[in-house]
């Protein structure tokens, strides 16, 4: 179960003199759902390529399935899909055209998958790419990754184009495919809610190095919003709380913690006063206590 | 059955589960004896990790809620007399005591409170 | 050597604009050209190569369209899309230069020469031009490796990237003052023949070092 299918060991990538990654040392284990977050031009891209042999790093290494991403052979190439900007079929291709491709990219493909997916947006096999919306084509570009049947799907912002329900429906068949198939797939994305859902790990990216690595599930336990009155003046914690973030609105002081290896509210309840309000803390906000409201 | 989770609320899922089976006992919507879903089952209608409902499995059999059967799946279990009187009473007035202090944090007053506490029991009381 | 169909033909119709023109221009030059077909100061040829070669290979070989980079990310590893990328040029080359090589060859020329033109001179013409599919087919071994190891080399990570563009300018000029220089138009066989053996040893050069720094290449699309 914890076989290791992404691994990387002090991993960086330099462009010119702009170190797009730095030290970037990984583990991910099968059937794992990895939110890839972190502001624009944090790295997420160039780590995924770098996983997927596309770009070649500068130190370090990425190993994909057990092989170098500098020398990966058909073995692990065709268990791996992945989707980045960018990457586009010609506009004249039509979905059957696609669907052949893929059949022959993928030994486990299943085109039946990939039929029904499309049938489900209405959209017929012969049609060419440049007859469809951009959330269409995008549509048709993940119905070809999941019914691929890799093993390790390396998704850019897969949603990008896509309208609310196809976004659920894209997000549930990430799972769906981690559950069912031990698929394990990294997903970078901007839109915090959707992968919130279905993740079961974060890795934050800021400036090219890792910002935060942990699951979902430690880090609702393990982080939670103070909101205290500014009429006491600053507050220090049990050295058990580390201090990620803090802001300042209408009259309080919201502070957000992280109990290193515990309940947050139960450490928290122990030191608080009269007034103050313990939250729980969603993904979205972690986000933004670590990029925007950052301590120190 | 089926659970209404809040995926953003930052609440631990595995803690949702808990606390929303629970709820389900307590209005009687499932019943002592009962088989919750697999687990299987319950991380696809969810769209959670398979892990994330053992946990919650897990907690509720530790809490005396479920039994758990190998091979055959969880079982509701008759509500817990073992505790004794004392202990309850101690349990039940730190929640009370949790509630009223957020409560009144957010401007209630303990009237108020109780009232909405009556209110939620005769809801349950309804589910029965 | 396993042949991925899908992947061919994939990469096949990639090219099918750029072979379907190249065919067109490539035919109606062979059929119709009143002059001598033949290597020397054939400005036209070559640089009907340079054109066909460029368009082509930027068809199906650029790591900077989309097109291609969707490839790359698309579950075949490098080895193979070189190998297809090759084995696709040669079929697209091909596909231009068969009929090229069937119109001289055939009767065909020379009917339209003698219908079209009345020209007295082709039954004398003829022999001379047998050996020009073989030239161009010698050019295309060259150009079409040559503008691939031009583009590997312009996605290299690290190494200087423009070497590749420079060679291929370099190629081509020479080319022309060669296929130019006057003394080479009554060349003796020797000398031909070294020429097509540098060009073939080139052309395996390119195709060796391709392959090995196709590799390293980087998709940034």
């Amino acid at each position: 179960m914890s076989e290791l299918v992404i691994q990387t060991e002090s991993l960086g990538r330099q462009f010119g003199s702009t170190h797009a990654l730095s030290d970037v040392s990984l583990s991910v284990t099968r059937g794992t759902v990895m939110a890839l977050l972190g502001p624009n031009g944090s790295g997420k891209t160039t780590l995924l390529k770098l996983i997927r042999g596309l770009i070649q790093p500068t130190s370090g290494r990425a190993m994909l399935l057990g092989q170098d991403g500098r020398s990966l052979t058909n073995e692990v190439t065709s268990r791996v899909a992945c989707l980045f900007e960018g990457f586009v079929p010609p506009r004249t291709a039509t979905v059957k055209q696609l669907l052949d491709l893929q059949a022959g990219a993928s030994p486990k493909f299943d085109r039946a998958m990939a039929e029904r997916w499309c049938a489900k947006r209405e959209l017929p096999l012969n049609r060419r790419m440049w007859s469809f919306s951009k959330g269409q084509q995008r549509w048709v570009l993940l119905g070809l990754t999941f019914a691929s049947r890799a093993d390790v799907l390396l998704l850019d912002e897969p949603a990008d184009g896509l309208d609310p329900s196809a976004r659920r429906e894209l997000y549930d068949a990430i799972r769906d495919h981690a559950n069912e198939n031990n698929v394990t797939a990294v997903v970078s994305t901007h839109v915090i809610g959707d992968i919130e859902r279905v993740a079961d790990e974060l890795l934050l990216l800021r400036k090219g190095r890792i910002d935060l690595h942990a699951g979902l599930e430690e880090l609702r336990e393990q982080v939670c919003e103070v909101e205290t009155s500014m009429a006491h003046g600053a507050r220090t914690w049990s050295s058990e709380l580390v201090v990620l973030g803090q802001r300042e609105a209408s009259g309080s002081r919201l502070t957000w913690l992280r109990a290193q290896g515990g309940e947050c509210e139960t450490f928290v309840r122990k030191q608080l006063t009269n007034g103050d309000l313990v939250r729980p803390v969603n993904l979205e906000t972690l986000y933004l206590a670590l990029t925007e409201y950052r301590a120190r | 059955m089926h659970l209404q989770l809040n995926p953003h609320s930052g609440e631990p899922i595995y803690r949702q589960i808990v606390e929303a089976i629970k709820f389900q006992i307590a209005s009687g919507r499932l019943a002592e004896g009962e088989q919750l879903p697999s687990v299987r089952a319950m991380a696809g209608d969810l769209k959670i990790n398979m892990r994330t409902v053992v946990k919650a499995y897990d907690e509720l059999s530790h809490a005396g809620v479920v039994v758990l059967q190998h091979g055959k799946g969880a079982f509701v279990t008759a509500p817990q007399r073992g505790l004794t009187m004392g202990t309850r009473r101690r349990e039940i007035v730190e929640l009370a005591k949790r509630l009223l202090a957020e409560a009144a944090s957010m401007g209630a007053s303990s009237d108020e409170v109780v009232e909405i506490v009556r209110s939620v029991a005769n809801n349950m009381e309804q589910g029965k | 050597m396993t042949i991925n169909r899908a992947l061919l033909v994939w990469q096949c119709r990639l090219m099918l604009p750029v072979t379907l023109v190249a065919m067109l221009v490539a035919v109606g030059y062979a059929a119709f050209e009143p002059g001598l077909l033949r290597w020397q100061k054939d400005f036209l040829a070559l640089l009907f190569i340079t054109i066909h070669g460029w368009w082509l290979v930027l068809s199906v070989g650029r790591p900077t369209s989309g097109g291609v980079a969707f490839l790359y990310g698309h579950g075949f590893d490098r080895d193979t899309l070189w190998k297809h990328t090759l084995l696709a040029s040669a079929l697209a080359v091909g596909a231009v230069w068969v009929p090229v090589a069937i119109c001289v060859w055939s009767p065909l020329r020379g009917a339209v020469q003698s219908w079209l033109y009345d020209n007295p001179e082709f039954s004398l013409m003829a022999p001379l031009e047998t050996s020009y599919p073989w030239f161009l087919l010698l050019a295309y071994s060259v150009w079409i490796p040559m503008l691939h190891y031009a583009w590997i080399r312009e996605a290299q990570p690290f190494r200087g990237g423009s070497s590749g563009r420079w060679l291929a300018v370099a190629l081509v000029v020479a080319s022309f003052t060669i296929g130019n220089a006057a003394p080479l138009r009554q060349a003796p066989p020797w000398m031909i023949n070294s020429f097509v053996v540098a060009a073939l040893v080139l052309s395996g050069m390119l195709l060796l070092a391709g392959r090995r720094l196709h590799r390293d290449l980087e998709v940034r699309a």
